[in-house]
């Protein structure tokens, strides 16, 4: 009895990680449709995209890489689907360097080539420029002053996108704006909302990873940000709204039995823990 | 004087750019935009550093055949290859990581497929990390191993469902200990232990009842939106507060010159 109390205390990690295995690509074949009830703070990210008229402009910053696909870029496509949608002029930078540009590239090329939007006319790549605090400061005056060029190596001002944006004054800057998605993976969302929602006023909406939304949620409280989309859970959830089934639709029951199969093995291993301790 | 420049040269960047961030007009913002892309081109140089040491590190470890050495020589032959490469992609079409270059093909094919690799094999390390550090040890741990699961499955969907023959086991196991517990005591002691043991107990069985099982399953989302939104918000913005404070009181010490240890 007392060996399978131990046994049961300390499993090992390479039987832990094989169950983990199976639990992940099981689900992944098995394509289970689950139900899905969207927490508040990813209806309120809903409903901020979905309040914007045609015209209007949402800024996107994609600030996450590779790691961050699973949890940001089911989000990043179902909310330029939503834009796209209803016609939405729609801008994206990075703050994360090549790998920001690649993930909303590939994200922004897809979705736009699915409702045949052109580009320089309804969506413009305006790329990646180092200093993160220098560029957020640098936009509020004219977006010229950061990105003279676009990810193209073109002026931006010779898009149609920009005089449009632009209006009579001739400069983009955030009055111009009317949301912004920013995706986040690091502590550039800080950034964000400590200088630009907190100086200029910017309307903010959050997508994180699950490990970065409990460091949102002060921010979410204080309505400085209107929504947070938070791991893969709110991916599903966004992605249940816009009535997309895409990436995170897939993913969704691995981590359900992932999330079960760890509860699992906690549970087992306080058996063995307060049984040991009872029969001592 | 070799302790005075720099120190001076500090305290007036330090006063100026605390200024400059509480003025958003102009000239202020000028000056702002000026000294952030001052701050990129001296982050550059920083950047030139990490290389100059990160290269010495792993150079210095294959002169002395330290056994890891295989390591060392991959990171410096991958190093030269993307810089290279990366000159060359420039060269060749003006950016390396503009649309069409190789470069880009050599980002999206290697480095991206290994940083994501890297990033996934952290949900194996937390499932094992969790396994060993999630024991009710005493009330604190017990509090945390609860709260832990309730988010775990309040942030999934038909968590709340799956989350019941755990709540079920939970209760009878740690009822069941307590009212053991309880056998060793008398008087108050033992009469405490017995009724919370029987209260997890009875909580626990009344799982087979369909009406209380169903309000807990709808109830474990909410439970966790709570905890996300109160008791997490609370401990978040007092970690901010004293992080923040403390980076203040830190800056503050720079600037006036008590802090002194990046001259040396």
């Amino acid at each position: 009895m007392r060996k399978l109390l131990e046994i049961l205390e300390l499993i090992d990690r390479r039987i832990i990680y094989t169950v983990l295995i199976f639990a992940i690509i099981i689900p992944l074949f098995l394509k289970i449709p689950l139900p899905d009830k969207p927490s508040q703070e990813v209806v309120n990210a809903y409903n901020a995209v979905e309040s914007l008229k045609e015209g209007d402009v949402l800024l996107i910053s994609t600030d996450y890489g590779p790691s961050a696909y699973p949890e940001l870029q089911p989000v990043l496509e179902a909310v330029l689907e939503q834009a796209f949608r209803k016609n939405i002029k729609v801008l994206l930078l990075t703050h994360w360097r090549h790998e920001g540009l690649i993930v909303g590239v590939s994200a922004i090329e897809k979705i736009a080539k699915k409702h045949n939007k052109k580009y320089g006319e309804d969506y413009l790549i305006l790329g990646f420029r180092p200093g993160v605090a220098g560029v957020m400061i640098g936009l509020s005056e004219d977006f010229r002053n950061v990105f003279r060029t676009d990810y193209y190596n073109k002026p931006i001002d010779s898009y149609p996108i920009y005089k449009e944006v632009a209006k009579e004054d001739g400069i983009i800057n955030y009055n111009d704006i009317s949301l912004f998605f920013g995706f986040q993976a690091g502590a550039t969302g800080d950034s964000w909302i400590q200088i630009v929602q907190a100086r200029y006023g910017v309307k903010m909406v959050f997508a994180v990873t699950a490990v970065m939304a409990p460091n949102y949620f002060p921010y979410y409280q204080a309505n400085q940000i209107f929504g947070l989309v938070g791991g893969l859970k709110g991916a599903f959830d966004y992605e249940s709204l816009v009535k997309l089934r895409g990436l995170a639709s897939l993913l969704i029951a691995s981590q359900v039995s992932v999330h079960t199969i760890i509860l699992l093995f906690i549970l087992l291993g306080n058996v063995g823990f307060i049984l040991r301790r009872v029969l001592r | 004087m070799q302790v005075q420049l720099p120190v001076l040269v500090t305290f007036i960047s330090g006063i100026a750019i605390m200024a400059l961030f509480f003025i958003p007009r102009e000239p202020f913002t000028q000056v702002e935009q000026l000294t952030t892309r001052w701050y990129v081109i001296v982050s550059g140089f920083a950047l030139l550093l990490g290389i100059d040491s990160l290269l010495l590190y792993h150079w210095r470890k294959i002169k002395r055949n330290d056994k890891d050495k295989f390591y060392s020589i991959i990171l410096i032959i991958s190093f030269f290859i993307a810089l290279l490469w990366g000159f060359w992609a420039w060269y060749k079409h003006g950016a390396p990581f503009i649309s069409g270059s190789s470069y880009l093909w050599l980002f999206r094919n290697v480095y991206l497929p290994l940083d994501a690799t890297m990033f996934s094999l952290l949900a194996f390390f937390i499932a094992s990390a969790a396994y060993r550090a999630f024991r009710a040890r005493n009330l604190e741990s017990t509090l945390l191993l609860i709260s832990a699961a309730i988010v775990m499955m309040g942030r999934v969907p038909f968590g709340g469902y799956i989350f019941l023959p755990f709540f079920l086991l939970f209760m009878v196991l740690t009822g069941s200990y307590i009212f053991y517990i309880g056998t060793k005591y008398t008087g108050y002691n033992s009469i405490v232990r017995y009724i919370l043991g029987s209260i997890l107990l009875f909580f626990g069985i009344l799982v087979f009842y369909p009406g209380f099982s169903n309000v807990l399953a709808q109830f474990i989302p909410v439970l966790s939106d709570w905890i996300m939104n109160y008791p997490n918000s609370a401990g978040q913005r007092a970690i901010a507060i004293g992080l923040y404070l403390g980076s203040i009181a830190f800056s503050l010490r720079i600037i006036f010159g008590i802090e002194r240890g990046y001259i040396r």
